[in-house]
């Protein structure tokens, strides 16, 4: 029998923090508060997930700043 | 250097075949049948990167000889080899003083008097990429331009690299 398995990334955005400039492009764009998770899959079905990282990104050219949880949290919660 | 090559992975699977031809025949009766299979697999997945590789091979050929009809490839390939010039092999990026050429497929020249930004990108065409990260280009005349497809999880040193020689050359230039 074949087990067809696999895994599949997504970012979820958890908050909108306004304009900024990105150190990286330069850019004046919106950055986001948010998680990449990685879910593993059976037959592509999603069986679980995990956070692979969180920070704030960049949507015009994608750069991660990788927080802490204890970061993540305060910017959420403020 | 800035010429094109064929791909020699077809090479490998043929051999592939090859080996599973004999691994059936010395088995038996028994394993003949599945040792065909993977042959005839890896054969047909052989034959199919030979066609699709000269046919790459072909294109990019007559394009590097279009682009060369003013002897531009012949001087970069010059300043490549005396040192002038760099080429990023695992990024398949050359930068001169003047240009950066990119070597994949589909080779294009870029002058760094047309380029208005660069910087890493892990999103292309508006879509996050999980799994390749570019070197994107924004052109004077808007255009955006993605050149050094390297996997994300595998960045090597040279990404950072180029990304710095392209800057200093192209502010030199009057870029930006």
């Amino acid at each position: 029998m074949v087990i067809v398995y696999g895994s599949k990334n997504s970012i979820k955005i958890k908050k909108n923090l306004g304009v900024n400039v990105c150190p990286n492009c330069g850019m004046n764009t919106e950055k986001v508060l948010a998680a990449e998770k990685q879910q593993f899959t059976v037959f592509y079905i999603p069986i679980f997930s995990h956070t692979l990282r969180k920070g704030l990104i960049c949507p015009n050219c994608g750069m991660y700043k990788t927080l802490t949880n204890a970061e993540f949290k305060e910017i959420a919660n403020n | 250097m800035i010429t094109a090559k064929k791909s020699k992975a077809w090479i490998v699977l043929i051999v592939l075949a090859v080996f599973f031809l004999f691994l059936g025949v010395v088995a038996g009766d028994d394993a003949l049948g599945v040792m065909m299979i993977f042959c005839i697999a890896c054969l047909v997945i052989g034959l199919i990167i030979m066609a699709v590789s000269s046919k790459n091979f072909k294109k990019k050929s007559a394009m590097l000889a279009q682009m060369n009809t003013d002897g531009t490839i012949d001087r970069i390939n010059n300043g490549i080899a005396n040192g002038s010039a760099a080429y990023y092999k695992s990024l398949k990026l050359a930068l001169t003083s003047t240009e950066l050429v990119e070597n994949s497929n589909n080779p294009f020249i870029i002058k760094y008097e047309d380029i208005a930004n660069v910087y890493r990108s892990n999103v292309r065409e508006g879509k996050y990429d999980y799994t390749y990260q570019y070197i994107r280009i924004d052109l004077k005349n808007g255009q955006t331009v993605y050149v050094a497809t390297v996997p994300r999880v595998r960045v090597p040193a040279e990404f950072g690299n180029a990304i710095g020689t392209i800057k200093k050359y192209t502010s030199a230039e009057g870029g930006f």
